[in-house]
Formats: C-alpha cells, structure tokens, sequence
C-alpha cells in the first residue's frame, strides 16, 4: 500500500478505535442486562422462572418455661387460602381443581405456606449449608429430571405410596447423592435415634390454619409427618369416585361452593368455615356432614378436597394462627420446648442454640416453587441470628422484641450433589467447611440459581460470544493489518511530518 | 497446581503487561523536544514490546495454569469463571494484536498518523482493561474482591453471571468484523487494478 493510499485510509480513522472501544465496552454492559435471549419458562422441562427472585419475610421469636413462639410477618399483594378442590362436571363426575403445577397455580388455588427447618446441631451441613442438603440429588419433584415411575417401583418407597422424590438427608443413602441406595430400615432408624433429622414445622393457610394447627413434620430418608393423625385427610371416596364429606348446609350456608366464586377469591380468610371442610369434635367446630351423592348437584359446584380435622400424636405438636391482613400474613406459631417425641421433634432448651432455615410458599406456588433463607442460629436467650426472647406468663410481649428481617430468595433446581461435585467451582470450600454464606449473597444465589437451570443453553451462547467478540478483534486487526504499512514501505507521512 | 504458582504468574502477566503500555504511552503521547529524542524516549519502543511479548507469554502460562486449578467441568459450571475466561481470551487476542501490528510496520507505528497507530494503541489498552479484569475476577472467586470489579459492577458489568450476547448480537459482531476486513480488502485490491 502506498502513502497516499495509506493516508486517506486511514488518516482521518484516528478517532474510531476509541470510539469502538467505547462502543464494545459499553454493549459488554448493557446487552446482557437488557437482552436475555436463553431464559425462558418451560414447562415441559419443569421450569418456570419467578418475576421475583428475591422476597421478605420478617421473624420474632420468644420462649417461656415450656413453650416456644414464633411471629412472622409475610406481605404478599396475592394471598391464597384456597387449596385443591373438587369440582361438578355432571354425570356424577367430579374433577380435581388446584394440583401442584409447573409454578403458579393459574387459578391462585394454592394455599401460601410458611416452613422452616430446625436442628440442634445433630446435622452439621444443615447449620452451614441449610436447606440445600435436603436436596441430596438429583430427581427430586418438580426437577428437570424428576424421577416418577422408579419411585413407584422402588422396593423401599413403592410399598410406602411414594411417587415422587421429596427432601432427603445425605447419610440416609450408602451413596449420598444416589436416592435409590436407601440405607436399611434398622440403620435409618439408629440416625434417627442419633437425632440425625431436621425438624420441619410447616404452616400451610388452607391445610390447617382454619383449626389453628400447623403441619409437623422432619426430613430423614424423606419427607415424613410426626406421628400420629395429621391435621387434614383427603376428602375423596376411591370406590364411590365421590367426595367422602360436604358442607353441613346449616353451617356453611350451603353444601357446596360455587366454582366460579373460588376463582373470584370470594370467601373472605376468616370465613372459613364457607371454604374448608372441619371435621368437628369437642373442642373443634365442624362444618360437614356426609356426601349425599342424592342431591341434586349442579355443575360448578365445588367441595374442598381436604378434610381438616384435629391432630393426635406427635403430628399435632404446633399451633398456629395465621391472619392475613393489610397486604401481609402474621403467623403465630408455638409448640412445646420438649414435645415428647424426640424420635421426630428438636428438644428445645433455655439457652440453648439452633440451626434454623426458613422458607416461604407465596402467589399461589407450590413444591420447589419457594422462596428460602440462608440458615441462621436462633438462640433462647442467647446470642445468635435470632434470639428468642424469654419471658413469664402465657402470651409473648410481642410488641417489646425486634423483627429480624429475613432475605429469602430462589433456590432454583441446585441439589446438594452438584455443589459437592467436581462440577461446582466452589466444591472444594465446601470440602474445607465454608458455610454458604461465605462468597454468596441472596440476590446473587437466585441468580445463580437461575443460571443453573440454563447452564447448557447459556454455556453454548457464551461460547458462541467468546468466538464472535475474539472474531470481531481478529478480523478488525487483520484489516487494520492489510491497511498498514510494512517496515519497508516508502516514507508515508507521520507525526514529525506536520 | 497450586493456586499460588497461578498467583505469581498473574502478577508477573499484569506488571509486565503494565509495564509494555506505560512505556508505549510515553512514546504515544510525548513529543521529543529533539530530534531523535532522549534516551528514555528512545527506549520506550523496546520496553514496549519486549513487555508485551513477555507479558502475553506469560498471560498464556497464567492461562493454562488457571485452568488447572479446578476440574474443567467447574471452570465451564462457573458464571465468575467463565467471565475469567472470556476476559483472558480477549486479552490475549489484543495484545497478540497488538504485537502483530508492531512487527509489521516496525518502531515507526509510533510516528504515524491516523488509524494503525491508534489501533495498536487502543489494543494494548483493551487488553490490559482486559487482563486486570480477569485478575479482578480471580480475585473475587479467591473471596477478595477488588474495588475495581465492585466499580465495574457499579456501572453494568456483570462479572459474577455469565456474559453472553443473544445471537443476534453476536452475527452482528461477525458482519462488523467481515464487512471491516473486507472493505480494506476491497479497496486495496482496487488500488491495484487502477494501477
């Protein structure tokens, strides 16, 4: 190339490798946060992503001599107190309304719920890792991959009635992360024994907030109810292929509901004897009286699928008392330090310390669908995350202790396998006994969480922008190259020419 | 690998690197007093490159041992990592770039006018935002995260999730470089029919 070709080439290009530097800078920032070409609900895949990856809840705690409390405060602008149903479809046939789905449920028929873990230190990943080492492995429900069928055949759980995969401890199985290598029944029970369990108090506003008992449950080699009668039983006949129960007219001012005031949202939270099913007793007042598959049914009209009834046992350790009211729910929760049942309940005690996890169920989301915190320590009447304050007489003073703020986020479909595994960058500090928190944020794990579910498709679109971004500089210096003069090229005009 | 070897190599990879463009900016942006310039002036040229040269091998060694230090299923897992990656690549192209264009048109790239010398330029400079970028980074998934990376955070950059264009975007990047190439190539080309 000669120096006038040289010149007018490029003379007056002085400015544009800045200008392009700026230009490729400034896409670097801005395109992947406002373009996002690879995330997309799918729900063949069992993916939905929430428009919320983050969410608050607020916690209070309180013991006295033989109880403890909890209050939470849970704003949600969309409340459900309303759970699965069946509907008239005429001719005898009743369909089931408000199963668990792919995310939201479309028509808000799905209770809010309030969960959290509890372990006296019997579980040492729990207190570091929290909830993601009760997603063991993969398969769990509501994954990508979730295992079905091989659950129902599975020797263990097949006889059990288990068709899918709930939460899962990792000693329960002879290969941590493998679900299906069930340690035998004698060994689990020794673990268990040995207080290796995570206690699961687990709230839920139709099943059984009505009654005022809260679900009791633990996580050992699955996710299992306390012992005893749990606080709600299925309303359904398996022979008649009817309910079992309907609304006492006298009570509930009619038999049934009517389908298209569930979808309004038309029963008010307290009302609740309008919406969910009560088996009465002594000390509980019901609302049903037996199905009569006589009356004249029409189509639309709608009976709980759930029958709430009191507890027995174990399962009935944890009252609760949730209101919603002014865009929030307020939880109360209480059960006894010592419940009698360590076989399925954390012995709490006077300054003693706890690990403790906390989740959140919200717009009508079930299964993994969920929002959870990080774990913390809650300690009675010791310093920790939370601290349970300690007071006489019946009632906590509410109004004298502080809310601790929880962040809860997304977890996404992270399983406890992965992040132990060669394929997590960060394997080797949890090996070394990093806790969660150390090098992760709430926003930042949601995100993250969300990346995990798109890994492959997000890995091929870094890849193809790694080759496009390392191709544009390549073809730009090759031009920039061929447009320059050589080391033996004839004087061309430079600097000290002006 | 040890994580330390892969610390001294970074290091040496970033000082150097910084080295080869402040020298290249003495000579950029100062003018000699006299012809010829001083000793310093003088010099910078071969500070630069020999910097340059020696910076990008070692980015190439920092590289390598980088990827040793975990399984490649984890670096490729990793959203921070494959920023680290994409960052490092980038890196080694324009300083490859740079030094190309050096050796072709010699010590006398820094007395033209116009668009190579510029070019050269600004492909040290993106490389070396580049390469402290990508330390930044190994910094962070260390758990000492810089200042730098918290600014660059501050102003859009998502170095904690991976960064990936739609593939739009990435055909226009192809069609921009093509079209640049292409252009000289055509223009040279018809410079040399018309004589």
């Amino acid at each position: 190339m000669t120096t006038d070709q040289h010149d007018t080439l490029t003379k007056r290009l002085g400015w544009a490798p800045y200008a392009g530097f700026g230009v490729l800078l400034f896409l670097m920032a801005w395109v992947p946060n406002t373009f996002e070409p690879v995330v997309r609900n799918d729900p063949s895949r069992n993916i939905e992503i929430p428009e919320q990856l983050l969410w608050s809840m607020n916690v209070k705690a309180a013991f006295n001599d033989s109880t403890m409390y909890f209050r939470f405060e849970l704003p949600t602008p969309e409340p459900s107190w309303y759970h699965d149903y069946w509907v008239y479809e005429g001719d005898g046939k009743w369909r089931r309304e408000g199963a668990s789905t792919v995310g939201r449920q479309p028509n808000r028929i799905y209770e809010d719920r309030i969960s959290f873990f509890l372990d006296d230190g019997h579980v040492p990943e729990f207190g570091k890792w929290g909830g993601f080492v009760t997603v063991s492995g993969p398969g769990m429900r509501f994954f990508t991959d979730a295992a079905a069928d091989d659950v129902q055949q599975h020797p263990y759980f097949g006889p059990k009635g288990k068709k899918d995969l709930r939460k899962w401890l990792p000693e329960t199985r002879t290969d941590p992360h493998d679900w299906t290598t069930v340690r035998p029944q004698e060994e689990l029970e020794a673990l268990q024994a040995a207080g290796y369990f995570l206690d699961l108090w687990h709230w839920r506003a139709h099943r059984s907030n009505p009654i005022g008992w809260s679900d009791d449950q633990y996580v050992l080699d699955y996710r299992w109810s306390d012992a005893g009668a749990g606080p709600y039983a299925t309303n359904w006949d398996d022979v008649s292929k009817q309910p079992k129960y309907m609304f006492d007219p006298e009570i509930a001012g009619a038999r049934a509901m009517r389908w298209e005031e569930v979808l309004q949202q038309a029963y008010a939270q307290d009302d609740y004897l309008r919406y969910a099913l009560v088996l009465g007793n002594e000390n509980l007042q019901g609302n049903v009286v037996p199905f009569d598959p006589q009356h004249t049914w029409n189509i639309g009209d709608v009976i709980p699928r759930r029958l709430l009834r009191a507890p027995e046992g174990s399962h009935g350790d944890i009252h609760a008392n949730g209101i919603y009211r002014d865009g929030k729910w307020t939880v109360d929760l209480w059960r006894a330090l010592d419940t009698d049942s360590l076989a399925d309940d954390k012995l709490l005690r006077d300054k003693g310390v706890y690990q403790i996890a906390f989740a959140a169920h919200i717009l009508a989301s079930g299964s993994r669908w969920h929002y959870v915190s990080f774990p913390m320590t809650l300690g009675l009447d010791r310093h920790a995350d939370i601290v349970a304050a300690k007071f006489r007489g019946d009632a906590p003073p509410w109004q004298e202790i502080e809310w601790k703020e929880l962040t809860l986020f997304y977890p996404g479909q992270i399983d406890w396998q992965h992040v132990t595994s060669d394929a997590h960058a960060g394997a080797r500090q949890i090996s070394a006994g990093t806790p969660l928190r150390i090098g992760h944020d709430e926003a930042t794990l949601a995100k993250y969480a969300v990346e995990f579910e798109f890994r492959e498709p997000i890995f091929d679109q870094w890849i193809q922008t790694l080759v496009s971004l390392a191709a544009l500089l390549l073809l730009l210096t090759a031009a920039v190259w061929f447009a320059a003069p050589g080391r033996s090229s004839p004087s061309h005009h430079t600097r000290t020419d002006a | 690998m040890k994580a330390g070897y892969h610390a001294i190599l970074v290091a040496l990879t970033t000082g150097t690197l910084v080295l080869s463009f402040l020298a290249m900016s003495y000579r950029f942006w100062i003018r000699p007093r006299k012809p010829g310039g001083g000793a310093v002036w003088s010099s910078t040229d071969v500070v630069a490159v020999y910097s340059a040269v020696f910076g990008t091998v070692m980015l190439l060694l920092a590289a390598g041992s980088g990827l040793m230090l975990r399984p490649l299923e984890a670096l490729l897992n990793s959203p921070i990592t494959k920023n680290k990656i994409l960052c490092t690549v980038l890196a080694l192209v324009c300083w490859s770039s740079f030094l190309v264009l050096r050796l072709k048109v010699g010590p006398r790239l820094w007395e033209l006018r116009g668009l190579v010398r510029h070019y050269a330029y600004v492909m040290a400079l993106a490389g070396l935002v580049f390469v402290v970028t990508a330390s930044s980074i190994g910094g962070d998934l260390a758990g000492i995260p810089s200042g730098y990376e918290q600014i660059g955070q501050a102003v859009g950059f998502r170095t904690r999730f991976t960064l990936y264009f739609p593939t739009a975007m990435n055909v226009l990047l192809w069609v921009i470089g093509v079209a640049a190439l292409g252009s000289v190539l055509l223009r040279v080309r018809l410079r040399r029919v018309k004589k």
